[in-house]
């Protein structure tokens, strides 16, 4: 495949961490609604909001990155009608407007209201539907490579890895900056929250790996794969580390125990971790394009 | 659409002296990277041992390649900018002024026919010399063929003559997108599906 693909990989990789990141925090406001104070939710809340406009931004910026005429950018919505790749870019620009709107929402009030509450899901709804949009994309006919059900795994998965990661991380660190006297009751719901997160993201991860040894069977990924084999090694360590560093939570009471500075060094450096497991993993999706034919 | 033009490339006499190439690549002002027009080289066979002697099944053809202007052209539907259009007559043809550059349709095709200018950002690829056929005369590549191994004309005028196909390896099946190409094979094509078989001029396609 020619060209430079890292703008694609970071735009994809991005976009799908903000859209679990959104979803996620939601599902956690509604396990938490009885436990987090208004402060806490609405700190929660913001930063979560906050952080998905800047991820969807460097995203769809990152992008333009890739594209020989970036002059012409604002044409390529224009074939709804066939093309993914114009749904997708519509879709983006649409989810990213959601995400302002949150965020409007909760910054404009003094907590949640309905109103933030509709445009979330709203907002999350659209998301999902824009990472289906983002498979079609790479789903071609006429590339058998991405032309499978891994494709769709390969980029939900990436959805509800990063997302849960985000959002625990950001709560816990929440938790440790309005530390209050419900202590006791936070703390064990979030180690159960803690605990899920990290069995599904070590479930995901593991189906993930099996679907890049089935993926085996195309010569051409086979040789992708054994020219990449220390990016796999660097992968999995990352991963084993990240998860590792998710896990101290789980033993040491960050919320009585940590500073917010040390608590967001350890998850944030666990989370980077992470992160650039899932940038490596998407740079080895692109490097598996092969045409059917020539 | 009224009509379809297409080629006709007769891989059982090319040589693969490459003049379709050249022509096309001075034609257009392409850069080596930037070939419109390919001509590939397949190799098969192998050697075998059979008593005190070796045997040998060597066999090698050659096959002249460009945009086909396809029946269903996967580049006009993926484009997001709508920058790739077909004209009544057949001819897929880049609006390079609108186009974004995104190399969407480069992945689709599977000929690899859009080729992408460093230069001006955008793709680019075979228009079948349409100013010259708009001038009753033929594209530049089957004009410089001196073994006559390339024809232009009605696809369906080419399509009904005998031992005509649009699939010999390495092509990709013609369901994907129906190429207005119809290919005459070598008589050795039919052994690339028995012995190993490669295309041999990777870096030159590249």
């Amino acid at each position: 495949m020619k060209g430079n693909q890292w703008p694609l990989v970071l735009f994809t990789v991005l976009t799908q961490w903000g859209v679990g990141l959104l979803l996620i925090s939601g599902v956690i406001r509604f396990i938490l609604a009885d436990q987090l104070n208004d402060t806490q939710a609405d700190l929660f809340a913001g930063t979560v909001a906050l952080l998905v406009i800047c991820l969807t931004l460097i995203g769809m910026m990152t992008s333009l990155l890739h594209l020989g005429s970036p002059r012409n950018a604002y044409r390529a919505v224009l074939n709804l009608g066939s093309s993914w790749l114009s749904a997708e870019i519509l879709l983006v620009l649409i989810f990213l407007l959601a995400a302002i709107g949150y965020g409007v929402s909760l910054w404009s009030g003094s907590h949640l209201t309905r109103f933030s509450t509709i445009v979330f899901w709203i907002g999350s709804g659209l998301g999902l539907f824009l990472v289906f949009v983002m498979t079609n994309v790479y789903r071609l006919k006429t590339v058998p490579t991405w032309n499978s059900p891994t494709t769709v795994f390969s980029f939900f998965k990436t959805v509800f890895l990063l997302g849960p990661l985000a959002a625990i991380a950001i709560l816990q660190v929440v938790q440790c900056v309005t530390l209050d006297n419900q202590l006791s009751n936070q703390t064990s719901s979030l180690t159960t929250i803690f605990s899920w997160v990290i069995l599904s993201a070590l479930l995901l991860l593991v189906l993930d790996m099996m679907t890049t040894l089935q993926k085996g069977v195309s010569k051409k990924l086979s040789r992708a794969i054994a020219e990449t084999r220390k990016s796999l090694y660097l992968r999995l360590f990352l991963i084993l580390a990240g998860l590792s560093l998710f896990s101290i939570p789980l033993f040491l009471d960050f919320s009585a125990s940590a500073s917010p500075a040390t608590a967001s060094l350890v998850l944030g450096t666990a989370f980077l971790f992470i992160l650039i497991s899932e940038l490596i993993d998407r740079k080895l999706f692109y490097a598996s394009f092969e045409r059917a034919g020539l | 659409m009224t009509i379809q033009y297409g080629f006709y490339i007769n891989s059982s006499v090319c040589s693969g002296c490459k003049a379709c190439q050249i022509a096309c690549r001075d034609k257009n002002n392409l850069e080596d990277s930037r070939l419109w027009r390919k001509v590939i080289e397949v190799c098969g066979g192998d050697w075998s041992i059979q008593g005190d002697a070796w045997q040998q099944t060597i066999f090698a053809y050659h096959i002249s390649m460009a945009c086909n202007h396809c029946e269903d052209p996967i580049c006009v539907k993926v484009c997001p900018t709508k920058s790739i259009s077909k004209r009544d007559d057949g001819i897929v043809l880049i609006n390079e002024n609108t186009c974004v550059g995104c190399r969407y349709c480069e992945w689709a095709c599977p000929y690899g026919a859009p080729r992408y200018n460093e230069k001006t950002g955008t793709m680019t690829k075979c228009n079948l010399c349409y100013d010259r056929i708009d001038n009753d005369q033929l594209p530049v590549c089957v004009s410089a063929c001196g073994l006559r191994a390339l024809e232009f004309g009605e696809i369906t005028d080419l399509r009904s003559k005998e031992d005509r196909t649009a699939v010999i390896y390495p092509l990709p099946e013609a369901a994907l997108t129906q190429p207005a190409c119809v290919i005459k094979p070598h008589h050795n094509a039919s052994r690339s599906c028995k012995t190993p078989t490669e295309i041999v001029n990777h870096e030159e396609l590249k």
